[in-house]
C-alpha cells in the first residue's frame, strides 16, 4: 500500500477489526498504539461492533452444567447456535431489576438512581417469587409470570420502555398432563425469538410470529440453564485495564476491576467485564 | 425519466473525462451535495483520483443503481464479486477515493475487505503492508508484547 494513508481511513479499517487483532496491532508503531488506546477510537469501535450485521456480532452468554461443571459458555446468536467457547472465569453478576410487588425496580446506571416501572394489570399483586424480569430487544424489558393455580405461564413484553400501556402479552404456556417438563423461558434472542429450555437438557428457539419451535441440540448435563446476557467485544477500559493482569498466568490474564469504578465509566445500561483482555458487556436498563 | 438522463461530467487527475448519469453520480454524497448546490453543471475535477480508479467507482455505483430492485443477497454477492477482483494496492486507492467522494457503501465494503485481509496478520506483516516504520525501542516492544501475550496466540 501507499506511503501515506489518512488517519480517518486507518480508523475506518481498524474499527472493523476484532479486539484480538487490535491488541496485537498496538505493536505496529507508536501512532497506531496511541490511536487504538484512545478513548474516541474505543468508543467508535464499540459503536461499530454494535451496528454490524447480525451474523457477525451477537453472542449469548449462557450458564449451564456441562461435563460435571457449571460454567459460562458463549454461543453465537445465529441459526446454528454454535458454541463459541467456554469462558475461564465467573463473571460478576449485577441484578438491576428486582421484583417489587406492583412494580419492577430499575437502576439507572448513569444517574445511579433507583426507579419503578408499573407491572401489567394482571400481574399486580402476584407473589414476587412467580415473577421474573428479562431483557427484551435492545433496551426494554419482559416479564415472565407463573400462575401455579391455573398452571399457566405468561410472557409479557414492554414494547416501549417505561410506557406502562405498552405491556403486551406475547405468549401463554399452558401445562398439560402429557408434558412432564414445562418449557422454561430463558430470554430473548437478537432476532426476537424466545430462547427456551424445553426439557432437562435441551434448548430451543421459539418464533413468536408463527409459533414454530426449533431445537438447538446443545447437550447440557442437566438442570438449570440461565441466559446471562448478550456479548460484544470491545476495547472499553483498555486505557485503564492493560496494567492489570494476574502474575502467575501471563498468557491468560484475568482482569479484575472493582465494580463501582466500572459502572461509572460505561454508558447507560451496560455492565463491563474483562476476560483475557476481552471486554464483556451485559446490557440492560 | 427525465432526471436520470442528465449527465454529470467528471475529470480524473490524469485528464480522463467520464460522463455519468446523474442517478449513478449521486451515489457519491459529495457530488449529490454539489448538484443540490447547483455546482455540477460544468465538469468536476477530481485531483487525487485516477481514471482507472474513477472507472471502477462508477462501475460500482452503476451496479448499485441497476441492482436497486434486486434482493439483498444478490447485491451482497455482487459486492463480494467486485471486491475480490481488487488487489490490496488498488484497494487502497479505492478507499481514499470512496472516502473523498463519500460513497458510504463502497467505503464500508473496501474497509471491511482490508480488515478481513489483515486481521490475522502479525505486527511485522502490517508494517510491510502499510509501509510503516517501527518506531518502538526493543524494550518498549517487549513491554507491550508481554502485557498482551494472549493476543499473540494465533490459534484462534
Amino acid at each position: 500500500m501507499s506511503d501515506y494513508i489518512p488517519v480517518e481511513v486507518i480508523v475506518e479499517i481498524l474499527k472493523r477489526l476484532p479486539v484480538k487483532s487490535l491488541m496485537r496491532f498496538r505493536l505496529v508503531c507508536k501512532s497506531w498504539n496511541t490511536l487504538i488506546s484512545h478513548p474516541s477510537f474505543i468508543s467508535t469501535h464499540l459503536q461499530a461492533s454494535h451496528s454490524r450485521p447480525p451474523n457477525n456480532t451477537p453472542f449469548l452468554l449462557l450458564m449451564y452444567d456441562k461435563n460435571g461443571r457449571k460454567n459460562y459458555f458463549l454461543h453465537r446468536d445465529n441459526d446454528g447456535f454454535d458454541e463459541l467457547n467456554q469462558l475461564r472465569f465467573s463473571p460478576f453478576g449485577y441484578q438491576t431489576l428486582d421484583d417489587y410487588n406492583n412494580a419492577v425496580l430499575g437502576f439507572d446506571l448513569s444517574a445511579e438512581e433507583f426507579f419503578e416501572i408499573k407491572l401489567p394489570q394482571s400481574a399486580i399483586g402476584s407473589n414476587p417469587l412467580n415473577l421474573l424480569v428479562k431483557k427484551y430487544g435492545e433496551s426494554s424489558i419482559a416479564l415472565l409470570k407463573r400462575d401455579h393455580v391455573n398452571d399457566l405461564e405468561e410472557l409479557w413484553v414492554m414494547k416501549e420502555y417505561g410506557v406502562v400501556d405498552s405491556w403486551t402479552k406475547v405468549l401463554t404456556l399452558a401445562s398439560r398432563i402429557q408434558i412432564i417438563w414445562w418449557p422454561k423461558v430463558l430470554g430473548f434472542r437478537k432476532n426476537g425469538k424466545v430462547l427456551l429450555q424445553v426439557d432437562d437438557r435441551e434448548m430451543a428457539s421459539l418464533d413468536l410470529n408463527c409459533l414454530q419451535m426449533e431445537l438447538h441440540g446443545v447437550e447440557v448435563a442437566t438442570g438449570k440453564i440461565s441466559l446471562q446476557g448478550s456479548y460484544v467485544e470491545s476495547l472499553v477500559l483498555l486505557d485503564k485495564a492493560v496494567n492489570v493482569h494476574s502474575e502467575n498466568d501471563v498468557n491468560h490474564p484475568i482482569y479484575s476491576i472493582d465494580s463501582s469504578r466500572i459502572y461509572r465509566r460505561v454508558q447507560l445500561g451496560e455492565l463491563v467485564m474483562w476476560q483475557r483482555g476481552k471486554c464483556i458487556h451485559l446490557f440492560f436498563r | 425519466m427525465a432526471s436520470t438522463l442528465k449527465k454529470i461530467i467528471l475529470k480524473s487527475c490524469d485528464g480522463k473525462i467520464l460522463e455519468v448519469e446523474e442517478a449513478v453520480a449521486v451515489q457519491s454524497q459529495m457530488i449529490k451535495n454539489m448538484i443540490e448546490d447547483d455546482c455540477a453543471n460544468e465538469e468536476i475535477p477530481l485531483p487525487d483520483i485516477t481514471g482507472e480508479i474513477l472507472s471502477m467507482i462508477i462501475e460500482y455505483c452503476k451496479m448499485h443503481v441497476d441492482g436497486e430492485n434486486n434482493s439483498n443477497n444478490e447485491l451482497i454477492a455482487r459486492d463480494a464479486d467486485f471486491i475480490t477482483r481488487v488487489d490490496l494496492n488498488t484497494l487502497y486507492y479505492l478507499i481514499v477515493a470512496a472516502n473523498f467522494l463519500n460513497v458510504k457503501s463502497l467505503l464500508d465494503l473496501t474497509c471491511q475487505r482490508v480488515a478481513d485481509i489483515i486481521k490475522g496478520k502479525s505486527p511485522e506483516e502490517i508494517r510491510l503492508t502499510f509501509n510503516i516504520k517501527n518506531d518502538f525501542t526493543p524494550e518498549e516492544e517487549e513491554e507491550i508484547r508481554k502485557k498482551n501475550a494472549w493476543a499473540f496466540d494465533y490459534k484462534d
